[in-house]
């Protein structure tokens, strides 16, 4: 016998009393486990979203010619005279090492026209992806889909006078009016929009683009390293991070995580607070029998290796049992959530799953039995 | 020098404003192979002045000397590796660990000693025949008679061969015929050479001992020697060599 096999031996005695006290702190690391795992796919979820909502970064060629103001933002090269930015640079964009971050490449090309006797802008675009990156776009009308369909930004048909349906000419091109865009509070209202081929057409422009805008998934992706591999692939391309759009949704993924550990540190407060309690009137029942120990000639070591042995033991099964409830529930909580999958099940979480239910549970014991191993043994032999 | 010196143990239990004098100066030599009764009144402190010599609680003057070894002296630990290596208890209660077995009980001292299993089992196996229980090795405590249980509680006392059996009251709650053969096997003991120190209220049991001491108000009022047993030299080869473990410890 050693002196491991007496701890075994009272919790296989007190069977009732270990269950509970597992399915405690089991409950308490699956309460954990579970909220990582939704939270981790929550801001999976959510940042794919968030990032399919606009650009994150955006490319324009190197130029000092800044006579385009964009979205708070100087873009160069409205009336280039060498274009540095082409069709080929699309290709190039979707090859890098971090591609499968690379959620939407918008290729723009802007051009001032004379258009019924004003100057505006014209904006070539590829109206999927246009839409697809700016969900925030309504129109009325209908969607352009011809070559020679015309979106117009909100000011710009109001100073052209524009409705769906009217024809238009821009450089001696023939258009018609498809939607109007419905005030969007960005330079776009003041845009007219036609396919990026018909504009490199109607301005002969070839393959050139003004600005491309890419829309990088990322969770977890580092965007600079994104930024510095499109670099390097486009190197007379001046390639910029969306600072503030990144750290708008960084700030929604810190709150989430930032709910989800409160809430994770008051249940493990909780269920270690549970085992101090178990324990500490544990004790008092056991005084006895540690006075017996003692007697015989165990050290106060060896008191505590039983005691500590028993809540390690409780702890592991714990760390087991909670795992488990901690996966299942998160499966079971999807459809609340409106997630598809459950991110991060990985080794990771089962360790920190161990490692929070052990510290938890041998934490919580070790005043307790440090308590008990002090007793005098003969005071112990007394309450009887 | 005798086996077990006792000098000058005082011992004041303070409670409140109340302060109880349980032993007042007592001093006493025992012998290599003496048995001692121990008797007197209740709360004449029969009790306090035998954990003190078993190392189970510090006299508040005074010294115990075992074997040459001043135990009080020796750091926590080592009081703690004494009383296994020296001494065996037996209570009233029997107190024994309700959750194990007659056999895990009785090796209970053998567990921190990292003593191979195998050899746990053939000590144990030896001492429980000896006691009358191999039989009943797999049985918990509650399943035993009182008698049984205070065998277990005796086996467990020998299982580390100590060279001092300590008992207090170990008859106090069994029958009479139940207590004769107790008293029989503690008999036995003492003739195989273990020096036992045993408070009982039974005057019958004084024929038992080769000693009787009368306790009143914590000090010792009647010392009644009847003879000093010789010890063979078989058993004073044993205890050398006991002696070398615990010195090389
Ligand atoms: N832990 C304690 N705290 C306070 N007083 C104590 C304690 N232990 C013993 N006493 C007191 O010390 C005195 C001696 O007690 P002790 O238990 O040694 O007597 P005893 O001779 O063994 O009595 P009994 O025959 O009833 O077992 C008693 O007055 C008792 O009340
Ligand atoms: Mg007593």
């Amino acid at each position: 016998m050693r002196v491991y096999h007496i701890g075994l031996k009272n919790l296989k005695r007190r069977r009732v009393r270990t269950a509970l006290t597992i399915l405690g702190l089991a409950l308490a690391v699956a309460i954990e486990v579970a909220l990582t795992g939704i939270t981790k796919s929550l801001e999976y979820d959510f940042s794919r979203k968030l990032d399919e909502y606009g650009a994150n970064i955006l490319i324009l060629p190197k130029s000092d010619d800044l006579s385009l103001d964009y979205g708070g933002l100087s873009v160069a090269g409205v009336t280039f005279g060498s274009e540095k930015l082409g069709m080929s640079d699309l290709a190039k964009i979707k090859a890098i090492k971090n591609s499968e971050n690379i959620a939407t490449v918008v290729p723009q090309l802007f051009h001032a026209a004379d258009v019924n006797g004003r100057n505006v802008i014209v904006s070539g675009v590829d109206f999927n992806s246009e839409f697809r990156l700016k969900r925030w776009w309504r129109s009325s009308g209908s969607r352009p889909d011809e070559p020679d369909d015309i979106l117009a930004g909100s000011a710009a048909a109001q100073a052209l006078n524009l409705k769906p349906g009217d024809d238009l000419e821009i450089a001696k091109h023939h258009f018609r009016v498809a939607g109007i865009l419905t005030e969007t509070g960005s330079q776009d209202d003041k845009l007219i929009f036609i396919s990026l081929p018909a504009a490199q057409k109607v301005f002969d422009k070839g393959e050139a683009l003004s600005m491309i805008e890419v829309s990088a998934l990322c969770y977890n992706c580092p965007i600079d390293s994104i930024v510095a591999q499109i670099g390097e692939k486009l190197p007379n391309a001046q390639v910029m991070a969306l600072r503030q759009t990144i750290e708008t949704k960084m700030d929604v993924m810190h709150r989430i995580r930032h709910f989800s550990i409160i809430l994770s540190v008051a249940v493990v407060l909780f269920a270690a607070l549970m085992i101090f309690v178990n324990m500490m009137s544990s004790i008092t029942e056991r005084e006895k029998e540690i006075g017996i120990f003692r007697a015989v000639g165990f050290k106060r070591k060896h008191v505590l290796a039983v005691l500590l042995f028993e809540s390690l033991i409780v702890s592991l099964s714990a760390g087991i049992v909670g795992y488990l409830f901690g996966i299942s529930g998160a499966y079971l909580a999807r459809p609340l959530m409106g997630l598809h999958g459950i991110q991060g099940f990985g080794i990771d979480t089962i360790l920190t799953a161990f490692a929070l239910s052990i510290f938890v549970g041998v934490s919580a014991a070790i005043y307790p039995a440090y308590k008990a191993a002090r007793l005098e043994p003969t005071v112990a032999l007394r309450s009887l | 020098m005798s086996l077990i010196e006792i000098e000058n143990l005082s011992k004041v239990y303070t409670i409140g404003d109340t302060s109880t004098h349980a032993l007042r100066a007592v001093s006493l030599q025992i012998d290599d192979g003496e048995f001692v009764t121990v008797m007197g009144p209740s709360g004449s402190g029969k009790s306090t002045f035998l954990t003190i010599v078993g190392g189970l609680s510090a006299p508040m003057s005074g010294r115990v000397v075992i074997d040459e070894i001043d135990i009080y002296s020796l750091r926590r630990d080592g009081l703690s590796d004494l009383r296994r290596e020296y001494i065996g208890f037996v209570f009233q209660s029997f107190n024994l660990v309700p959750y194990l077995n007659v056999l895990e009980n009785v090796l209970l001292p053998l567990a921190p000693t990292g003593m191979q299993a195998k050899k746990q089992t053939a000590v144990a196996g030896d001492i429980l025949t000896e006691v009358g229980l191999y039989e009943k090795a797999k049985h918990l405590p509650g399943e035993l008679s009182g008698g049984e249980q205070q065998r277990v509680a005796i086996a467990r006392a020998l299982i580390n061969d100590p060279l001092i059996i300590l008992a207090d009251e170990p008859t106090g709650n069994l029958d009479t015929a139940t207590s004769e053969s107790i008293m029989q096997l503690f008999k036995l003991l003492n003739e195989r050479g273990k020096t036992i120190l045993m408070v009982t209220h039974n005057p019958g049991y004084r024929s038992y001992s080769t000693r009787a001491i009368d306790f009143r108000d914590g000090t010792i009022v009647g010392d009644d020697m009847k003879y000093i047993p010789q010890m063979s030299a078989d058993y004073r080869e044993g205890r050398e060599f006991q002696q070398n473990i615990w010195t090389h410890d």
